[in-house]
């Protein structure tokens, strides 16, 4: 018995592998991404969708001719780009007009992106940063839509401003404006009680921007990520949970703590953030302490733009802040030496190992 | 207790195939290859001559150093030649053939003694030593070493039964069909050592051992079973005392160091066969599967067989593998020739189709931190890789690159698909090389 050299693979260890790529950990994104999606399209009609269309369509061209001109191997096969895509059109509200999202996937491709060496090499969220970018035109990206209103008061693709539509259909302000102020958007308006009110920015039913409307969606669609192990619950539940502690204990307008609190970490996209943006690899801490540490960085930060700062939405600048600090955070959280206990060089005594256990 | 260890992976166990098959006897081959180097540590030398007869279990080569075990023939015969044959490392390396007379004549019990007193730690070195047995889970270093290393510096005996490396099933059929032996040379080992803490340490996944090893232990007593978690790589030695014990091995440290010693099941088992019939190691049991073989089989194999003749006993290839692997798949190295022959470390032989393993071409670091997430000896993969690429050797030195284990948990798990442990290798050699001209300079 002999063998064909020809058709054999000499390989270095390990020879198998697991099945996830970077492929199918994207299509899980997008895949998560179409949960919130959904219930878009449910409460603000097909202009939601057609809005992720344009934006997915315009990243991946971004993408292509980025490559196309800087001659490198073409990365869109991948789908990175793809999620950045969505990722940029879930933080728009349904008027911006159509132009918006294009200028803001370029932006996010190529400046954020392939600029500093492409996937993975960023240290900004791109689409994150985009949406900052956007703030160029705040008159554009801040009219709020009513929900359940659908196309019927926007249409698909006509361009909308603030004079061309009635006045009932834009909401006045988020939630989250009205929290700026200390008050609670149902109990404030007089026309619907606590508990109504806290079931619609539960379900989404509220004012704001695409994909950041409904909790439980965003819920759902990180049990999914979490499952698939796309992401860690660190980052995650570490934010929220600072965004919780703080808001529960300092709660504003002489609001019940619990209340103000439920309210706090569902408005605001703060869940939407937490499970699709600050969880971005590739600007975000490797280890498990360093993400708890990174979530609850993002937490404190959010609450305190919220509270003392001049925006009503804290989280984009949050986790912009953070993405600066992630990459010094993966310098110093690092994890401990195995072999090696507490204090430095110093090797382990029997005794000591059985204390300090799994961490 | 959580007996589990920090880190880990899950790849697809694939044990089914000879999960449940009893280890096999094979025709001999008609020529045997024994390389002076069937261990790791020092090569020995030939002490036969071509044309000369040799006996089973006759000594042909030896050396004097500590690190090194003697190699016994496992046929009888005459020696054809000695000359540099192929080895499973991929090298050309001098070795004793010898052609098989299957008369299968055997030499004399080794030396006349008591066969039922105890042992002290240097008796029973000095008898395994003759014995050839050296680590036979994998690591194959000098069994006669470690025991005098570990002479009256360890508390606790770890017998280790956690075959973590998926498709390989050898050691679980030797705990279920040689547990008698492996209870005597676990027992043989703690009483030269005194030791009385001792363990066997099986993956949960391995019911019909766990069933059978508890079946012995009601009968004899001093061992407890202790089952730990099914994870790669739960059988690596330092993994598997932390599982067992909560210590850890310190860097650049010994199991001794911490007071303990771990031995393989298969090795319990050479050690009870040496002492009580003065038997030398000229056999081994190994797991013959993957895709491309024909009828995988647990097979019991004279050392120095080529593994093209244990293919052909478990009915060849069914069609033209892409790989041929000596060792498991997440440690093991691939082949290009059926000639190399099975040495004392072997304790797999896998051909794989085409497309058994969902290897893809290396992408870029996507930064996901499961690296990070998944190594056993909580290294930052990832910022190692990128040091290495930016050939920054000392950052790597700072990052404990001298830690890694080789075990492949990283390259498993990256969804870029990078080659992470061959970049690893690479830095630990050149910061290697770095040293030794260091000390160059200083002399």
């Amino acid at each position: 018995m002999k063998l064909d050299k020809k058709r054999l693979l000499m390989s270095s260890s390990p020879h198998v592998q697991t099945e996830e790529n970077t492929r199918s950990i994207m299509m899980d994104v997008i895949i998560a991404l179409l949960f919130p999606l959904i219930m878009a399209v449910y409460f603000f009609g097909w202009r939601a969708a057609a809005l992720t269309v344009v934006s997915v369509a315009s990243s991946v061209f971004a993408e292509w001719l980025y490559c196309r001109i800087a001659k490198k191997p073409h990365t869109i096969g991948d789908f990175s780009a793809a999620v950045t895509g969505m990722l940029i059109a879930m933080c728009l509200p349904v008027s911006v007009p159509m132009w918006i999202p294009v200028v803001g996937s370029f932006f996010a491709i190529v400046v954020v992106k392939q600029l500093y060496g492409g996937l993975g090499k960023n240290f900004l969220n791109p689409a994150l940063t985009a949406r900052a970018f956007l703030y160029c035109w705040p008159s554009l990206i801040s009219v709020w839509i009513k929900p359940n209103l659908g196309e019927n008061a926007l249409g698909i693709f006509s361009s909308v401003s603030r004079s061309s539509l009635s006045p009932d259909v834009i909401a006045s302000v988020t939630p989250l404006a009205k929290m700026k102020l200390g008050y609670l958007p149902g109990v404030a308006m007089g026309k619907i009680d606590v508990i109504s009110g806290l079931r619609d920015v539960v379900v989404g039913n509220v004012a704001g921007c695409i994909g950041e409307v409904s909790a439980v969606v965003i819920i759902a669609a990180a049990i999914y990520l979490i499952i698939r192990r796309v992401i860690t619950i660190h980052i995650p539940l570490a934010y929220v949970g600072t965004v919780a502690v703080l808001t529960f204990l300092f709660p504003r307008g002489g609001n019940a703590s619990w209340q103000w609190m439920i309210y706090s970490v569902c408005s605001g996209g703060l869940l939407f953030a937490a499970v699709f943006m600050a969880t971005d690899y590739a600007t975000s801490p490797v280890t498990a302490r360093g993400r708890v540490i990174y979530g609850i960085g993002c937490g404190v930060l959010t609450v305190l733009i919220r509270y003392f700062g001049t925006y009503n939405e804290g989280v984009t600048y949050a986790i912009l802040i953070m993405n600066c600090c992630a990459c010094f955070m993966d310098r110093v959280v690092r994890p401990r030496r195995f072999g090696v206990m507490k204090k430095k060089g110093k090797a382990v005594s029997v005794d000591e190992s059985k204390d300090s256990g799994e961490a | 207790m959580a007996v589990n260890f920090k880190g880990g992976c899950h790849p697809d166990a694939k044990k089914n195939a000879t999960y449940k098959k009893p280890i096999d006897e094979m025709k001999s081959a008609a020529e045997l290859v024994f390389p002076m180097l069937m261990h790791k540590g020092s090569p020995c030398g030939p002490i036969v001559e071509v044309g000369q007869r040799v006996l089973v279990g006759q000594k042909i080569a030896e050396s004097t150093a500590e690190d090194s075990a003697p190699i016994h023939s496992s046929v009888s015969g005459t020696v054809k030649a000695i000359e540099p044959r192929i080895n499973i490392d991929g090298e050309k390396i001098l070795s004793v053939v010898i052609e098989n007379d299957f008369a299968d004549e055997e030499t004399e019990p080794a030396a006349d003694y008591d066969r039922f007193r105890t042992l002290s730690a240097k008796e029973l070195a000095s008898l395994v030593r003759e014995a050839g047995i050296v680590g036979l889970g994998g690591s194959a270093r000098p069994l006669s070493q470690k025991i005098l290393a570990a002479e009256g510096r360890v508390d606790t005996l770890i017998i280790n039964g956690a075959e973590c490396e998926p498709y390989v099933t050898a050691d679980n059929r030797m705990m279920v069909e040689y547990s008698e032996e492996l209870y005597d040379g676990a027992m043989l080992i703690a009483k030269a050592l005194e030791i009385r803490d001792i363990t066997l340490a099986i993956e949960s996944d391995k019911s019909h051992a766990i069933a059978e090893m508890h079946r012995v232990f009601a009968k004899k007593t001093g061992i407890k079973l202790c089952v730990v978690h099914t994870k790669y790589p739960q059988g690596a030695e330092r993994q598997v005392i932390k599982s067992v014990t909560r210590r850890e091995v310190p860097p650049d440290g010994t199991p001794y160091d911490i007071g303990v010693i771990t031995v393989n099941v298969s090795t319990a088992v050479a050690v009870s066969r040496a002492v009580r019939e003065g038997k030398p190691l000229t056999t081994r049991i190994i797991t013959v599967s993957g895709s491309a073989v024909a009828n995988p089989k647990n097979l019991i194999v004279k050392l120095g067989t080529p593994i093209g003749d244990l293919i052909e006993a478990c009915g060849g290839f069914l069609e033209h593998p892409e790989r041929v692997i000596a060792g498991g798949p997440m440690m093991g190295k691939t082949q290009y020739s059926l000639d190399a022959p099975v040495v004392k470390g072997t304790n797999a032989v896998l051909a794989f189709c085409r497309g058994e393993d969902k290897t893809e071409p290396e992408g870029v670091c996507i930064h996901c931190g499961k690296c990070v997430g998944v190594c056993p000896m909580q290294l930052m993969p990832v910022y190692i890789y990128r040091a290495y690429k930016a050939d920054k050797l000392s950052e790597c030195v700072k990052l404990n690159v001298s830690d890694c284990t080789e075990c492949g948990c990283c390259a498993y798990i990256c969804p870029a698909r990078i080659s992470l442990v061959s970049a690893f290798r690479a830095v630990k050699k050149k910061i290697e090389d770095v040293k030794k001209e260091e000390k160059v300079d200083e002399a």
